[in-house]
């Protein structure tokens, strides 16, 4: 008998578990190196822009002067190219797509501006090394001074 | 087995030929492509067959300059007919002419919103081209500069050599100026620069160039 | 003998997921001359190298077709290496090929699914896409994309697989090659799908021949043509690879190659796993294309050869880049199969030639 040539396989489906899930209630768990989303631990980031100048899709853009650091979802195509580019690793992707929206917008991120006092502890130090770095000189003259 | 292609260039009046040849020797007709050239159309036909050692041999055959507005191409579908799309497709989108295609849309293949879309250089592909072109342009002009420079140490010794020998007592003049050869090295030297730019550093240098040979003149 | 009638068919059609027109002139029930047309959906992908460089292009590559993009960045990644002369390590091309097969597998199990649905048997249909899940499950942890897997890059591959998730897809696919034959069972050996099939649309092997068919559609008429076969990459480290032939023909004939092809790909893959080396899956290359080098090269797609021709210009978008789908390729054979065919059959004959004719316009 040539007919009914799925039959085990209908029979399996009616009584075993669905192949579905029950969508907005149940959803698949994403597994851990899904390309999902872009994310940027803006901390490491240096705003260097190379990220930007890789990107196929244009879908990134830094702005050094005013420390911005913006992904557009909509616009990216996770192909992940800025994430192997990036010098400082900062640049990852996260294993949850973007969420549909009504409008499309680019998600921005603000370099944290260094407080004065950070500031002010930067230049102390950054003019203890200068006095340290003439006063060795000032040591390596007068021993060649001396050797003369 | 192995894979081997080559390009092979070859003239526009022996495609027919050639496509027969390759029809009657077994060939399997692969593509045929259209690429902008620096002048006119570049036309590439591929062929592709097993050698009798095995190795599997995709034969590119390029007509090199194809000009659309006064040749035609001969079609090839009367021996391979699989070729029709890519004829038509080279109709619409080079706007080259072919003439004799088996199954000829005659410009309704593609529905696109203009005649010959790929034919058009964008804005971005000129200044690319160009900037690539100065490149290399100074990178030759300064391995000529080297070599020339090479060539004259060598045959400057020799004479400056026979020359000092019966006049010792003679002080070494300076040189005079060429002007065309002071040109030619500036002109290298500003081969990788900026149009504009290069303008003005050439105006400059030929004012500095006449006040040389000036006060060298004066100095005589 | 009845008036000849034209009758429009496509580029909406409910047995199409491609837009195809054909005007089809027909004599009682019997289609005497077919006029195919595409250009729906030019876009230009091949214009945009102009304005991506050549990493950037891969991804336009893969955006060609929604079912081989893998493939079509995999052809385009090998034809800029051999332009500027890039080494691969052995196990980036071991990997690409395991990859390159596993697209194959999707392909013709999606196909196999469209074919059942066009002569009406949905059950099969939604079997065939619950195994090809699978596979794309199986993309989905190995490249983190399902379709577009962004996994190739220019010198080598973006992503390694562990040797442990090797052997485990290769448990997997052995798991799937269970289901799989009850599903050929149906396929080969129901009388249903025989009746439809056999005998419709039949091209000889000098017609394929004469008409440089490429893929399986060729295959089922006996030509013995596979890039396979050439040993590019990964593949000229296989043992012993022959391609899948049949001598019948007709539309049934090239359903019985595409589903040995499944288990050929399924054994291709286990071959690579036991021996892939460990030297390294390669970084992306620093180099730029010179001026005006070139380079052409072939790769079996699902669909059939795929011939891709890059030149370089001296700066780092290339000049010109090619590629010539499997499908723009059977076009001239599919008028030819369609040619004395009744018109009931028309769709299975389209059907079975597997046409991607958004892989044909770029």
């Amino acid at each position: 008998m040539g007919s009914f040539k799925l039959g085990k396989m209908t029979l399996r489906s009616l009584f075993g578990k669905p192949e579905t899930v029950l969508y907005p209630v149940q959803t698949r768990p994403m597994p851990e190196g899904l390309k999902g989303h872009v994310s940027n631990n803006i901390e490491e980031c240096i705003l260097c822009g190379i990220c930007q100048k890789r990107c196929p899709t244009e879908a990134i853009t830094v702005d050094k002067k005013a420390g911005t650091w913006s992904v557009d979802g909509f616009r990216c195509i996770q192909c992940g190219a800025c994430v192997r580019e990036c010098p400082k690793h900062s640049l990852t992707m996260e294993p949850t797509y973007t969420a549909p929206a009504a409008t499309k917008t680019a998600f921005t991120m603000n370099k944290p501006q260094p407080s004065e006092e950070e500031l002010a502890a930067k230049a102390a130090e950054r003019e203890a090394r200068i006095a340290a770095a003439k006063a060795a000189k000032a040591a390596r003259e007068a021993a060649k001074e001396q050797d003369a | 087995m192995a894979f081997q292609s080559t390009f092979t260039p070859i003239e526009l009046g022996d495609l027919l030929n050639l496509t027969r040849a390759k029809h009657d020797a077994g060939y399997r007709f692969a593509q045929m492509l259209c690429a902008m050239a620096d002048e006119g159309i570049d036309l590439v036909y591929s062929f592709i067959k097993q050698d009798d050692e095995g190795t599997w041999q995709l034969e590119n055959y390029v007509i090199g300059g194809y000009d659309p507005a006064t040749q035609t191409v001969p079609s090839v579908t009367g021996y391979f007919l699989s070729a029709f799309p890519f004829e038509n497709e080279a109709h619409d989108l080079f706007g080259v002419k072919v003439e004799g295609n088996k199954i000829d849309f005659a410009g309704r293949f593609y529905q696109v919103a203009m005649d010959a879309p790929m034919a058009v250089i964008s804005p971005e592909q000129k200044a690319a081209r160009e900037k690539a072109a100065r490149i290399a342009a100074a990178k030759a002009a300064k391995e000529a500069k080297a070599k020339a420079a090479a060539a004259g140490e060598a045959g400057a010794d020799a004479p400056a050599q026979a020359a000092a020998e019966p006049k010792p007592a003679a002080q070494p003049a300076a040189a005079p100026i060429d002007p065309e050869a002071e040109r030619a090295a500036f002109e290298a030297k500003i081969a990788g620069v900026d149009p504009e730019k290069a303008d003005r550093m050439r105006a400059a240098f030929e004012v500095k160039l006449k006040k040389r040979i000036e006060a060298q003149k004066g100095g005589e | 003998m009845g008036k000849a009638t034209v009758i429009p068919f496509g580029p909406q059609h409910p047995v199409l997921p491609e837009p195809l027109h054909l005007d089809l002139v027909v004599e009682d029930e019997r289609v005497i001359e077919v006029i195919p047309q595409i250009g729906f959906i030019h876009r230009g992908l091949e214009k945009l190298v102009e304005k991506r460089d050549i990493h950037q292009f891969i991804y336009v590559a893969e955006r060609i077709c929604g079912i081989c993009s893998f493939g079509h960045s995999l052809g385009y990644a090998e034809t800029v290496e051999d332009l500027m002369g890039v080494e691969v390590p052995k196990r980036a091309q071991y990997l690409r090929v395991i990859w390159h097969e596993l697209s194959r597998i999707h392909s013709h199990l999606l196909w196999m699914g469209l074919g059942a649905d066009a002569f009406g048997f949905e059950a099969l249909f939604m079997h065939c896409w619950r195994l090809r899940e699978r596979i794309l499950d199986i993309f989905e942890a190995t490249t983190g994309g399902r379709v577009i897997l962004s996994a190739v890059n220019i010198g080598g591959v973006n992503r390694d697989i562990e040797d442990s998730e090797l052997y485990a897809i290769v448990d997997k696919l052995e798991g799937i090659r269970g289901e799989y034959h009850e599903i050929c069972n149906a396929f080969v050996n129901d009388y249903s799908v025989a009746s439809r099939l056999v005998g419709v649309g039949y091209l000889s092997q000098e017609e394929a021949e004469a008409l440089c068919m490429v893929g399986p559609f060729a295959r089922a008429s006996n030509v013995a043509y596979d890039c396979r076969m050439l040993g590019r990459g990964g593949y000229g480290d296989l043992e012993n690879f022959q391609p899948i032939l049949s001598d019948e023909g007709d539309c049934y004939a090239r359903v019985k190659v595409r589903a040995a092809e499944v288990e050929q790909s399924i054994d291709i893959i286990k071959e690579l796993v036991s021996k892939i080396p460990h030297d390294g899956i390669g970084e992306k290359s620093k180099l730029t294309p010179a001026d005006g080098a070139m380079a052409s090269n072939v790769l079996e797609q699902p669909r059939g050869e795929c011939y891709y021709f890059a030149r370089g210009n001296g700066t780092k978008n290339l000049d010109r880049m090619r590629m010539r789908t499997p499908t723009s390729q059977n076009l001239a054979g599919m008028v030819k199969a369609l040619e004395g065919c009744e018109l009931a059959d028309v769709p299975n004959i389209i059907l079975t030639i597997d046409p991607c004719i958004s892989c044909c316009e770029r």
